[in-house]
């Protein structure tokens, strides 16, 4: 079944756009129905499981353009220097990644998921999120530095 | 690490991750995959209904209209007779039945529609219709099916329904008007009606030969296309055609659901506020609304109408529940290294547990298009009484929360959203209207409206049902 499968990574991708876990709930219901209006469009062009997580992305992308969300950077910690060990980096788990994804701030978060992980270009994000291509740039490039010092903070956590 | 890279193992990474789901997910999805479809057959319930109302007056004013083209070719013609030098039907030269009879009789083949031909002669005074009088106790009705009639279209002794010819407006409006209820409704029967012997003095009743079609018509309805009639049947079925009004109303929303459960998250700098309320005691306030209409009188007793309409009303909100504050403060920790011990950051959450409560308002503004119908029951003395029904169709609506004395106004303390929104209300009323002058109309209209559709936008937290009670104060202009 449709839902069995893929529910699971939609799940995962709606609580990296969700500021909560009911909001995520919420992103996937209306996700899910979203795919079954949809499915009959869908011609097997790329995955289906690539279609699937776009629609979500896009239906999450329109819930939380509905209420109020800005780049909010005072409450962003300072970048440290991050670990640079690749074989620090493979100790992180999936979990560990999806929760510190979580914790960046709305707008790095948004900018983030849809370009690193969605595929989305700086235009179509701009678009998306009615900002200009040059700020998703360096929103990009801020969150990434932020997830790298967060996943640095993470490795020298774990070491205590 | 490079950034394509980064990039790249992050996608793999987060890409693969799977979280759990809820146990209900699916649960809730197939419910509001339910709700999708009964609310679209609600949606196409009142469009249905609406478009069946709006068919059924539109054929039913066509068909009258049809009708009253008829009449008034037959009026057309006998005021083209009068113009030509005689003074009026009574001094027309007249045939005797026995005549008519005769002349009919000579033409059986000229019948159009055999199935219907059964022929009678008219007989008719016109001078008694033109006061306003039946022909008396003998009147003799029968009925003759319209589409008695000759090819000769011009052969003047051939009961013949005449050919439709656009007249004026005026004249078209003034026959419908002063045609009765039942008249209207009885356009295809002719009243065959022999005059009493003391009015005529003997059996043969006067009638136009070259008029005979139209005296056809006349029987039936000579009497209500009189000219010293029409000025007045024009004015008055003016009045009735179109109207537009404006009104206001004032209304008491009441609420049938209560909300069971509220969460809300507020996320801050270094801090953040869950806050979960089972208890939540709702109290709407006073509202109101107003908006324009235009709309059709049908004929005596119907009318439809539909426009824009505006309306507001507040609700005072009361939640009391348990509020987690989790605050994150980053301290300096010390860790070693294989150099030697360094500081590095961390974060360490502290939380605040307690009940809280609020107090919130909300606000809500809705835009609908009504689709009404009106059935006027009474009309007598310059005041009729009408009963109004029909739906309100919301198709947009504001929603702004408000808490009262919150600290944090970034993001929870107030919120605004406008959308599209569906939701639908049946409303049933009872209007009085007072004729103060001859287009204008004042009414009020002791109305109740019942939400069969709650109305939602995006940020509320739950679909409402909220019904109202209310008194609409207005004025009509009729064109």
């Amino acid at each position: 079944m449709l839902f069995d499968r893929y529910a699971g990574k939609l799940m995962s991708l709606c609580q990296r756009y969700a500021r909560d876990y009911e909001e995520a709930q919420d992103f996937l219901q209306l996700g899910f129905i979203r795919i079954f209006e949809y499915l009959h469009q869908y011609r097997g062009e790329g995955s289906l499981e690539g279609w699937m997580r776009r629609l979500v992305a896009r239906v999450a992308i329109r819930e939380i353009s509905k209420r109020k969300w800005h780049l909010d950077e005072s409450s962003i910690p300072a970048a440290q220097q991050p670990v640079e060990d690749p074989a620090v980096w493979s100790k992180i788990s999936e979990e560990e990644i999806h929760r510190l994804i979580c914790k960046l701030p709305e707008g790095y978060r948004l900018v983030f998921n849809l370009h690193v992980i969605e595929g989305y270009s700086h235009e179509e994000i701009g678009e998306l999120l009615s900002i200009q291509p040059s700020t998703s740039r360096s929103q990009l490039l801020k969150a990434r530095r932020l997830l790298q010092s967060l996943i640095s903070n993470q490795m020298n956590c774990v070491k205590v | 690490m490079k950034h394509e890279s980064f990039d790249e193992w992050m996608r793999q990474k987060a890409g693969a991750h799977e979280a759990p789901v809820p146990a209900d997910a699916w649960e809730k999805i197939a419910g509001k995959k339910k709700k999708r479809r009964r609310f679209l057959i609600w949606w196409w319930i009142p469009l249905a209904a609406g478009i069946m109302v709006l068919g059924y007056g539109t054929w039913r004013y066509t068909g009258i209209t049809r009708g009253d083209k008829q009449i008034a070719t037959a009026d057309k013609k006998n005021n083209d007779k009068q113009k030509a030098g005689t003074t009026g039907l009574q001094d027309k030269p007249t045939v005797t039945v026995k005549q008519q009879q005769a002349m009919l009789e000579k033409q059986p083949a000229q019948t159009s529609d055999n199935n219907h031909s059964e022929r009678d002669i008219a007989t008719a005074v016109p001078g008694e219709f033109a006061k306003g009088k039946t022909a008396g106790k003998k009147t003799i009705q029968k009925k003759v099916v319209n589409r008695i009639g000759s090819n000769k279209t011009n052969d003047p002794a051939t009961i013949v329904k005449a050919p439709l010819k656009e007249i004026t407006d005026a004249t078209e409006k003034a026959q419908t008007a002063l045609l009765p209820e039942d008249k209207r409704n009885n356009r295809d029967t002719v009243s065959i009606q022999k005059m009493p012997e003391e009015r005529v003095g003997h059996d043969v009743a006067t009638i136009s030969a070259p008029e005979a079609a139209v005296v056809k018509e006349w029987t039936i309805d000579s009497v209500y296309l009189q000219p010293e009639n029409l000025a007045t049947a024009v004015a008055a079925k003016r009045r009735q055609t179109y109207f537009a009004e404006l009104y206001v109303s004032p209304f008491l929303p009441f609420q049938q659901v209560t909300q069971n459960k509220v969460s809300r998250v507020q996320e801050m700098p270094l801090m953040k506020n869950e806050f979960v309320s089972s208890r939540i005691h709702s109290k709407p306030q006073m509202g109101w609304s107003g908006g324009i209409n235009v709309g059709k009188q049908l004929n005596a007793r119907w009318q439809l109408m539909t426009g824009v309409q505006y309306s507001t009303f507040s609700e005072k909100i009361s939640m009391e529940g348990r509020e987690v504050i989790t605050h994150y403060n980053i301290v300096q920790r010390m860790v070693s290294q294989p150099g030697g011990p360094v500081l590095v950051n961390d974060t360490v959450e502290s939380y605040e547990y307690g009940t809280r409560q609020i107090e919130a308002l909300n606000r809500y503004q809705t835009w609908s298009i009504p689709l009404m119908a009106g059935y006027r029951l009474m009309d007598k003395r310059g005041v009729s009484l009408q009963l109004q029904g029909g739906v309100v169709v919301h198709i947009a609506r504001r929603y702004q929360n408000n808490i009262v004395g919150e600290f944090n106004t970034d993001d929870a303390g107030k919120r605004s959203s406008a959308a599209v929104a569906q939701g639908l209300d049946l409303h049933a009323g009872m209007r009085l209207m007072l004729h103060p002058r001859s287009r204008l109309r004042v009414f009020a209209e002791p109305a109740i409206r019942y939400s069969i559709m709650p109305t939602q936008t995006s940020d509320m937290f739950e679909r409402k049902r909220l019904h109202q009670l209310g008194l609409s104060l207005g004025l009509q202009y009729g064109f």
